[in-house]
């Protein structure tokens, strides 16, 4: 099974950044009935139907009434019957789709054996059994074949027997030619023979031959004695006989097998369904993903969880996110190469990957349903769409927002000029602290730290105090950052906006003119 | 199990009837305990040329032999057959039905024309009839058909025309089968380069890398600029797309280039000596050799005198004694 997402969900450049290629590389597995499902995001309440069934579906792996991996084993028996349901419907199946449509049948009550009682569809089943009772009755070794009648099998012996009667007679006839000609011929290859050809009188008065001159060459062909030839026409009317019943038995196959296509279509799109659901609670489990829980107050909360890519970058130094995101605005603030950006991509991975049915890569994950989730990374603008960075946030802001909305938005205006840009963040948070969403963003300006009923987060920091002026390379730096966010409570907001002064204490570490050095230093002190 | 491929040189060279012969001889020498599957890759067993409006030979299948077909080709035959496998989507474009005869009865083979899904076919046989032989009816397009994992041996049926164009053809087809494959040194530095994807490698003397293209290489200006770059060099071209008609006067007048084509199919209908009598610069070897089981020959005329490579047994069905034709 390959997982693809619908196309323009995720924009190209963020799904490779995102690792999402990577993360339904998870799920690929050779499922001949599940080839290729392309995700569409779910409605909430289509949703939250699907991952109820996942829930199920795991309380029975739970108490061991289902076992994945041997139910998957099986799944992967069942041939993908799309190719023959047009002909089914139509009730022209051909003998190589009831060998198909058997193998199904078959196959599947096995796999409703191992399903034991969490069997699918139990009524619409029953039409399997109905199926595999008439494919049964006329066909035979594993529906390899057709079973013949005491006719048609009186055909097939009196057939075999005239090939064997043809074979022994065309046998004796290349003899004859042999013994007339000198010439060893094997039926039906022509000879051709040079106009000065030792035989050719030979072969000229034989009967048993015809030779017609082409060019410089005479070519010797076959005169079959009448005896051969009623032969070959008996077979071939036998033949034929045969074909017709065969013909007839089909017909009533197919006739036979109709009454049930329509629950069988059903069925076997709930088979389809089910399998897809087996996989993702078995990659689930392989890969130790969750399954999130929903709620029906707005909000988000998040438990170790994880941007696969990065993690597998970083390996064991990966940190994890936690993070209780309630509803209206919360503010991420910060210092830079802190890891804010990290955190908003990680939130609009899990909610993405929610929002497409799949289980995610955390401990545990509570929220409302994620039906829409939009993300404004910061740009530099697009020459094409004629728009400067600071229009596209605009343009961000202008876009239909539904109740219950994920809006995630990176540097909050930091796309204009500061005293602007710090007005409009103020403006917006306050427009959106109050709706019935969730708005999380990150942060540079000390101005919204002041601001009434918004959840305010801060990114841990390097303490650089005890080491100012202390050589340090960016790759130092990187591994110093803790990347952990934490929620600063009102009392510490004066501590939240000192911190806002660390870019200064970073650029210290770096090598820049002394004389720069100098005035940075002039400006902590003050 | 071992796959034998027929191609033939032209239109009514004589193909089928050469699967005919062959299938036939085998089931013969192996009294039927050496299961035989014909398969094709493309469509062929039509009874007429509809181009030409001319009788064709038909295949004939015998009872106890397998086959590989388009679904659509047994609407006539049904009861008359078992059925191994379906080859279905997603891995197939089409359905293929493999099958058991069990009656004589002609058939129309179609197969994929395309390596992977050959590929999986192969492998499915293998897995049922793992000492079998698969004839692949062929053709000299289907550059695949000569890669080592598709083909063991090649049959090739060949038109002796009375036409000079076609007579042309079948030059063309033979000329690569006299190639000399490249030194062992070269093949293990190619093993060592070559990915799923390449199309040509550039290296020089010491096998240093100075081009890996992965466009087809007629369309790769990339590879003509560097080939054109070390004209001076001693190089060495690896090939795996056709040496095309466009592509050889580009590399004619490079003396110093030996091209290694990764197999015989890529050599497509190119004269060594170009119209205006140019000579053709580049040493040219194979990496991959051709394994050429037999030639056979349908001559309308014997004014043209064919040069078949040394140590390659050529026969005339129409003219032979049959019986002492080895397969």
């Amino acid at each position: 099974m390959k997982l693809e997402f619908e196309q323009k969900i995720v924009p190209d450049g963020l799904y490779e950044e995102l690792g999402f290629d990577g993360f339904l590389s998870f799920f690929d597995m050779d499922i001949p009935l599940l080839p290729r499902k392309i995700l569409r995001p779910l409605k909430a309440e289509k949703g939250k139907e699907h991952f109820r069934i996942l829930k199920d579906l795991q309380k029975q792996v739970d108490q061991q009434k289902l076992d994945l991996e041997r139910i998957i084993a099986q799944s992967r028996k069942l041939p993908l019957l799309d190719f023959l349901l047009p002909f089914f419907e139509n009730q022209s199946l051909e003998q190589f789709h009831l060998y198909s449509l058997g193998k199904f049948v078959y196959e599947n009550l096995v796999l409703q054996e191992i399903e034991m009682e969490c069997s699918i569809a139990p009524e619409l089943s029953k039409c399997c059994l109905k199926i595999k009772e008439i494919l049964e009755t006329h066909s035979q070794k594993k529906f390899s074949g057709l079973r013949y009648t005491p006719e048609e099998k009186g055909l097939r012996e009196k057939i075999e027997k005239l090939e064997q009667e043809l074979s022994a007679k065309l046998s004796q006839y290349e003899h004859e030619i042999y013994e007339q000609t000198g010439v060893r011929m094997i039926y039906p290859y022509p000879k051709e023979l040079s106009q000065d050809a030792e035989n050719l009188s030979k072969i000229l008065n034989c009967k048993l031959l015809s030779v017609t001159c082409k060019q410089d060459i005479n070519l010797v062909n076959y005169r079959l004695s009448q005896s051969v030839k009623n032969i070959i026409a008996e077979k071939n009317t036998l033949a034929k006989k045969l074909s017709h019943l065969m013909e007839k038995k089909l017909t009533k196959i197919n006739k036979e097998l109709y009454p049930f296509f329509r629950s069988f279509r059903r069925y076997y799109k709930e088979r389809k369904n089910q399998t897809f659901y087996y996989v993702l609670l078995l990659v689930k489990h392989r890969q130790s993903l969750c399954l999130p829980k929903f709620q029906t107050s707005l909000g988000c909360k998040l438990k170790n969880a994880i941007l696969p890519s990065l993690q597998t970058q970083k390996k064991e130094k990966y940190l994890p996110l936690n993070l209780d995101l309630d509803r209206g605005a919360s503010v991420l603030f910060g210092a830079n190469m802190t890891g804010k950006t990290t955190v908003l991509k990680t939130i609009y991975f899990q909610l993405t990957a929610i929002r497409m049915g799949l289980p995610v890569c955390a401990e545990s994950i509570q929220l409302h349903f994620p039906e829409q989730v939009e993300l404004y990374l910061k740009s530099a603008g697009n020459i094409r769409w004629n728009l400067s960075g600071f229009g596209q946030e605009i343009e961000f802001f202008t876009k239909e927002i539904f109740p219950s909305a994920y809006i995630l938005v990176d540097e909050l205006f930091q796309s204009t000029d500061p005293i602007g840009g710090a007005e409009l963040s103020r403006i917006i948070l306050r427009e959106f602290c109050h709706k019935d969403l969730v708005l999380f963003c990150t942060s540079h300006y000390p101005e919204v730290l002041y601001l009434q009923d918004i959840s305010l987060f801060r990114m841990k920091d390097v303490d650089f105090n005890e080491e100012i002026g202390h050589a340090l390379t960016l790759s130092d730096l990187m591994e110093k950052i803790p990347y952990k966010l934490e929620r600063i409570l009102p009392e510490n907001i004066g501590n939240a906006f000192k911190e806002s002064r660390k870019p200064l204490y970073i650029a210290l570490h770096f090598p820049l003119a002394e004389s720069i050095k100098e005035k940075i230093r002039e400006q902590l002190k003050g | 199990m071992r796959t034998l491929s027929f191609i033939g040189s032209d239109k009514n060279a004589g193909k089928t009837t050469i699967l005919n012969f062959v299938y036939r001889r085998l089931q013969e020498n192996s009294k039927g305990k050496t299961p035989v599957c014909l398969a094709s890759i493309g469509i062929n067993g039509e009874d007429i040329d509809f181009y030409e409006n001319q009788q064709k030979p038909t295949i004939s299948l015998y009872k106890g032999s397998y086959f590989i077909t388009a679904g659509e080709h047994l609407q006539e035959l049904t009861g008359k057959y078992e059925i191994l496998h379906n080859f279905t989507s997603p891995d197939f474009k089409k359905v293929y039905v493999f099958g058991e005869c069990l009656f004589d009865f002609q058939i129309i083979l179609e197969g994929p024309n395309n390596k992977q899904e050959i590929l999986r076919m192969k492998k499915k046989v293998e897995e049922l009839l793992p000492n079998s032989y698969l004839l692949i009816d062929g053709s000299i397009d289907r550059q695949f058909l000569a890669h080592p994992a598709v083909s063991d041996a090649f049959y090739f049926a060949v038109l002796l025309s009375t036409r000079k164009e076609q007579f042309q053809k079948t030059k063309d087809l033979l000329f690569p089968l006299s190639l000399h494959v490249c030194p062992q040194k070269q093949k293990d530095f190619l093993k060592g380069c070559l990915e799923e994807d390449t199309r040509s490698l550039l290296f020089g003397e010491s096998n240093e890398l100075l081009y890996h293209g992965k466009e087809i290489p007629f369309l790769d200006v990339k590879l003509q600029r560097m080939c054109l770059k070390y004209k001076n060099r001693k190089c060495s071209l690896y090939l795996n797309g056709a040496l095309s008609k466009s592509l050889y006067p580009l590399l004619a007048p490079l003396k110093n280039l030996t091209i290694i084509l990764d197999n015989f199919t890529l050599y497509q209908n190119i004269s060594v000596h170009d119209n205006h009598g140019r000579i053709f610069g580049p040493r040219l070897l194979l990496l991959n050799p051709v394994k050429v089981q037999r030639i056979f020959l349908k001559q309308e005329t014997s004014r043209y005198p064919l040069s078949a490579p040394e140590n390659i047994h050529v026969h005339n069905l129409f003219r032979e004694d049959l019986n002492e034709i080895r397969i």
